[in-house]
């Protein structure tokens, strides 16, 4: 298969993805319309493709590909945002009042009715910023700070060799050594 | 909970609004593509891209002291594409040569009505626009970079 046939079938299957989240229901429709515009990228790229012909330059249509390609990695993660901006994913009594707030902040002079501001809520779990690589640091950091684990413990749970946990604490804004007598005490009991 | 604002308005102003260079060149270099193989003449993207290089060298082309530097990226973009493309008749030895030459590129890109008659300049700017498209797409920063800071991390 050429890169360019290819191509057009993974875009086909972007749009179609996209064409499946439309059928979902969403409580406000910033999200239909944000699947809109995707959906709309992703036709006028497909458009694109499938109007290169078999004597079009190599090299336009490999960097083509490569466009489409990369809009695709960075246009997926979006679809998984506004799939979990669905009705039984959605504390939508924010929208309002959040929505209020992204107008001020983002077209504090939009001029009457030309521009809209939406906003899609979602409970995407990627952008959650405790969702991160290094939860089981700050879990374990938390649970050291809070007396519940001895720094070994701690370290083990977060995965680390226990002076780089002791190392890392600070970047926490825990204190390495700030321990009281009864802190040491328990820490000593629960090495 | 996340979220995100996004601002709609009519088609027009959204394509006015968009500064995704490597699409753009991209859509240019398809555009001299389908002219040289007489499939069209259309010139949309082609005289967008001619305005976003015009822009992005601003006063440095002009013949006075340049009112500032243009942008870094903007430099090593233009002269990896312009060296790949075999544009201008030497390489630029200062950033205010190759603000000229690329301010040359740029006007000829909106003067294409004119040019299009000459092969040899439609490949040449096709082949300018592929490396610039190629080009700015190695320095766009990843969607990765945009995430949020860690909300423990300092």
């Amino acid at each position: 298969m050429v890169p360019a046939d290819y191509t057009l079938q993974r875009l086909r299957a972007v749009i179609a993805q996209a064409k499946a989240l439309q059928c979902s229901e969403f409580p406000y429709d910033h999200s239909q319309q944000a699947l809109e515009r995707v959906l709309a990228h992703f036709r006028l790229l497909a458009e694109t493709m499938e109007s290169l012909g078999d004597n079009s330059s190599t090299e336009v249509v490999q960097q083509q590909c490569a466009i489409a390609t990369r809009d695709i990695h960075v246009y997926l993660p979006l679809l998984g945002f506004i799939l979990r901006s669905t009705n039984a994913r959605n504390a939508f009594e924010f929208h309002r009042p959040f929505l209020r707030l992204a107008q001020d902040v983002l077209r504090p002079h939009a001029d009457g009715g030309h521009v809209d501001t939406c906003l899609v809520m979602s409970s995407e779990w990627d952008f959650v910023p405790y969702i991160y690589h290094d939860i089981p640091m700050v879990v374990a950091v938390k649970l050291y700070e809070m007396g519940r684990l001895s720094s070994g413990a701690a370290a083990e749970m977060a995965g680390v060799p226990k002076p780089v946990f002791l190392g890392r604490l600070a970047d926490y804004g825990v204190a390495t050594f700030g321990l009281t007598g009864a802190q040491l005490d328990r820490e000593t009991r629960l090495a | 909970m996340n979220a995100t604002g996004f601002a709609t308005s009519n088609a027009a102003a959204l394509r006015s609004a968009d500064s995704d260079l490597p699409s753009l060149a991209c859509m240019a270099a398809i555009e001299f593509d389908n002219m040289l193989l007489g499939r069209g003449h259309q010139t949309d993207a082609i005289g967008q891209l001619a305005k976003v290089i015009s822009e992005s060298v601003g006063d440095t082309a002009g013949a006075g002291l340049p009112g500032s530097l243009p942008n870094p990226t903007t430099v090593a973009v233009m002269s990896k594409a312009m060296e790949g493309a075999n544009l201008g008749d030497e390489a630029p030895r200062t950033v205010r040569d190759l603000a000229q030459q690329v301010f040359k590129v740029g006007k000829g890109l909106a003067d294409v009505e004119a040019q299009k008659q000459h092969r040899e300049w439609l490949q040449t700017m096709r082949s300018f626009c592929v490396m610039l498209s190629r080009q700015a797409s190695a320095y766009q920063r990843s969607s990765d970079e945009f995430r949020p800071p860690h909300p423990y991390r300092t």
